[in-house]
C-alpha cells in the first residue's frame, strides 16, 4: 500500500462515517459543515436507486431539488426540439447537478438519465426549507455555499459571454474590413 | 391491430382502477363506523401535532434538542391544563353533568314537551303535536349522545395517554415517517410527491390551527356572552358553539338552537331569552367573521354552501356527531390534496 493511499484513507474515510456522509461531504454546497450538521443533512437527504436509461428528471418539469450521484453515472441531455437531443455532459461518482433548484421552482434546463444502475443522492428544496425552520444557522450555512456555488457559476458564464462577445465583435471586424476591401 | 390492443389495456387499466377506487371507498364506509373511536384519537393527535409543530420547530431552531423542545412544550400544555382543569373545566363537567341529568330525569318526552308548550303558547299556528314527535326523540338522543361524548372524551385517562403518546411521536419523528412514506413513491413521481407533499402540509397546518383557534375564541367569546345574558349552562353551550364554529354557515345555527333549547329547557316561557341568545350569536358570528377568521383561518378551502350541506348531513350519518364535526375539516383536507395532487400532476406533465 502506497503512503498516498494510507494518508488518503486516514483523512477521507474518517472514522464512523457513512457513504452518505462522505458523499455529500465532497459536495461544496455542504463545504464547512461540522460532523454534527452533516449528520443532520445525511438524516434529511433521501437515496434512490435508478436502473438503465431511467429518468430522474425530465427538461421543463419544475425544479424540486438537486442530486448528488453516489454510484454510476449520470447523463444531461438537452432537447433542441423534436427528437434531436444532445448530451451535455456525463457525470459520475461524487458529482451533483439541478442544484439551481433548491432556489426556485423554475423549469429544469435539461434531462437527467441513469446510465447503467446507478445510486443517487437527493437533496430537496422542501428540505432545506425545513432546515432554514428547523436549524436555520445550519441552512444559512448552506444556503452561503450555494450561493458561492451559482455566483462562481455566473462569473463563469459572464467570462464566457463576454469572449464569445469578443469573438462576435472581432467577427463583425473582419466582416466589415472584408466587405470594405472588396 | 397494436391500435385496438392499446385500447383494450387502457380499458383494462382504468376499469382496474376504478374498481380498487370503488373498493377503497366501500371499505371506508364499511370500516369507518367501526374504528370511529381509534380514528377519533388519530384525528386528535394529528389537531395537537398541527397545533403545535410551530412551537416545537421555533425550540429547535433556537438550539434545543427536538425531544427537549415537545417536553417543554407538552410542560407548558401541561400547566395550561393544569390550571384549566382547576379552574375552568370543574364548572363544565358539573354543567354538563346537570344537563345530562336534566335530559336523562325529566326524560326527552317532558324537555321537549316544554319546548312543544312553547311553541304552541308562542305560535298557535304550527302543530307542535308533530315538532315533538318528530324532532323530540332525535334531538334529545344526539344532545344526550354529544354530553355523553363529551364526558367520555373528559374521563377517558387512557385515550388521553394514547393521544399524548401519538402526538409525541407525530413531532419527534414526523420527518422519518414522512421519509419512509414517501421513499415507497416511485422514482418518476419522487420530486412531485415531495413537493406536493410539503405544500399540503404547510395549506392544512394553517387551516387547522387556524380553525382550531378560531374555535377556541368562538367558545370563549360565546361563554361570556351567554353568561353575560344569564344562560345556564353557558360553558357548555359556549363549547359546543366553538366546536360546531368548523360547520360553516351551518355551526353557528346549531349552537345557537342547543342554547335555545337549554334555554327553553330551564324556563319555557321566557321568549326574551331566545332574542338575547340570537344576539349574541350574531355579535360572536360578527366579531369571528369580520376580526378573527380573516386573520386566523386561511382562506385556501372555501368550500361552495351545498357541499358543506351534503357534506355535514352524510358526516352526520355515517359518525353521528363526531362526523358532524369533522366532516368540513375532513372534506378541506381532502379539497387541498387533491388541488394540490390537480396542480402538481399538470405541471409535471403527468395528465
Amino acid at each position: 500500500m502506497s503512503s498516498d493511499s494510507i494518508w488518503s484513507n486516514i483523512f477521507n474515510n474518517r472514522k464512523g462515517e457513512s457513504k452518505t456522509a462522505i458523499a455529500i461531504r465532497k459536495v461544496p454546497i455542504f463545504e464547512q459543515l461540522s460532523k454534527k450538521e452533516l449528520a443532520a443533512v445525511e438524516k434529511l437527504v433521501h437515496t434512490r436507486t435508478y436502473e438503465t436509461n431511467e429518468t430522474i428528471f425530465t427538461e421543463k418539469d419544475p425544479g424540486g431539488g438537486m442530486y448528488i450521484v453516489m454510484e454510476g453515472n449520470v447523463s444531461i441531455i438537452k432537447n433542441h426540439g423534436g427528437t434531436l437531443e444532445k448530451k451535455l455532459v456525463t457525470l459520475e461518482n461524487g458529482d451533483f447537478f439541478g442544484e439551481i433548484a433548491l432556489l426556485d421552482e423554475s423549469p429544469r434546463t435539461a434531462t437527467a438519465v441513469s446510465i447503467g444502475d446507478s445510486k443517487i443522492l437527493g437533496f430537496y428544496r422542501t428540505d432545506l426549507y425545513e432546515l432554514v425552520e428547523r436549524r436555520p444557522k445550519l441552512a444559512i450555512k448552506i444556503i452561503v455555499n450555494l450561493a458561492r456555488v451559482v455566483s462562481e457559476r455566473l462569473r463563469h458564464s459572464n467570462s464566457q459571454a463576454q469572449e464569445l462577445r469578443e469573438k462576435l465583435a472581432s467577427y463583425d471586424a473582419k466582416l466589415s474590413k472584408d466587405e470594405s476591401s472588396a | 391491430m397494436i391500435k385496438s390492443s392499446t385500447t383494450q389495456q387502457s380499458v383494462f387499466r382504468y376499469t382496474t382502477r376504478l374498481i380498487i377506487t370503488l373498493g377503497v371507498i366501500a371499505a371506508l364506509f364499511y370500516f369507518l363506523p367501526r374504528v370511529e373511536d381509534i380514528l377519533i384519537l388519530f384525528l386528535i393527535s394529528l389537531l395537537f401535532y398541527s397545533l403545535l409543530v410551530p412551537l416545537v420547530n421555533n425550540l429547535e431552531s433556537k438550539g434545543i434538542p427536538r425531544a427537549f423542545s415537545i417536553i417543554i412544550v407538552f410542560l407548558i400544555g401541561f400547566l395550561i391544563a393544569g390550571m384549566a382543569l382547576q379552574f375552568i373545566i370543574p364548572p363544565i363537567i358539573n354543567e354538563a353533568k346537570s344537563l345530562q341529568v336534566t335530559i336523562t330525569q325529566q326524560g326527552p318526552e317532558k324537555v321537549f314537551q316544554n319546548i312543544s308548550d312553547f311553541i304552541e303558547s308562542r305560535f298557535p299556528m304550527l302543530d307542535t303535536q308533530i315538532i315533538t314527535e318528530k324532532l323530540g326523540g332525535y334531538l334529545s338522543t344526539t344532545l344526550s349522545k354529544g354530553v355523553s361524548v363529551i364526558l367520555g372524551f373528559v374521563s377517558a385517562f387512557t385515550s388521553l395517554l394514547v393521544i399524548l403518546f401519538m402526538t409525541f411521536f407525530f413531532l419527534k419523528d414526523q420527518r422519518t415517517i414522512k421519509k419512509n412514506l414517501i421513499g415507497m413513491v416511485p422514482n418518476r413521481f419522487f420530486e412531485m410527491s415531495l413537493v406536493m407533499v410539503y405544500r399540503i402540509e404547510n395549506q392544512l397546518g394553517s387551516y387547522i390551527r387556524g380553525v382550531l383557534i378560531d374555535g377556541l375564541f368562538v367558545a370563549i367569546l360565546s361563554s361570556i356572552g351567554l353568561y353575560l345574558i344569564g344562560l345556564p349552562f353557558f360553558y357548555f353551550v359556549g363549547i359546543i358553539a366553538g366546536l360546531t364554529n368548523m360547520i360553516p354557515y351551518m355551526g353557528p345555527l346549531i349552537g345557537a338552537t342547543v342554547a335555545i333549547i337549554v334555554a327553553l329547557m330551564s324556563n319555557p316561557e321566557s321568549l326574551m331569552i331566545i332574542v338575547k341568545i340570537a344576539g349574541v350569536f350574531a355579535i360572536v358570528q360578527l366579531i369571528d367573521n369580520v376580526l378573527i377568521t380573516p386573520v386566523v383561518v386561511s382562506n385556501a378551502v372555501d368550500l361552495h354552501p351545498l357541499v358543506v350541506m351534503l357534506v355535514v348531513l352524510i358526516g352526520g350519518s355515517l359518525l353521528g356527531i363526531t362526523g358532524l364535526i369533522f366532516a368540513i375539516p375532513l372534506t378541506s383536507i381532502i379539497k387541498v390534496v387533491v388541488e394540490e395532487l390537480v396542480k402538481g400532476l399538470k405541471s409535471y406533465r403527468i395528465v
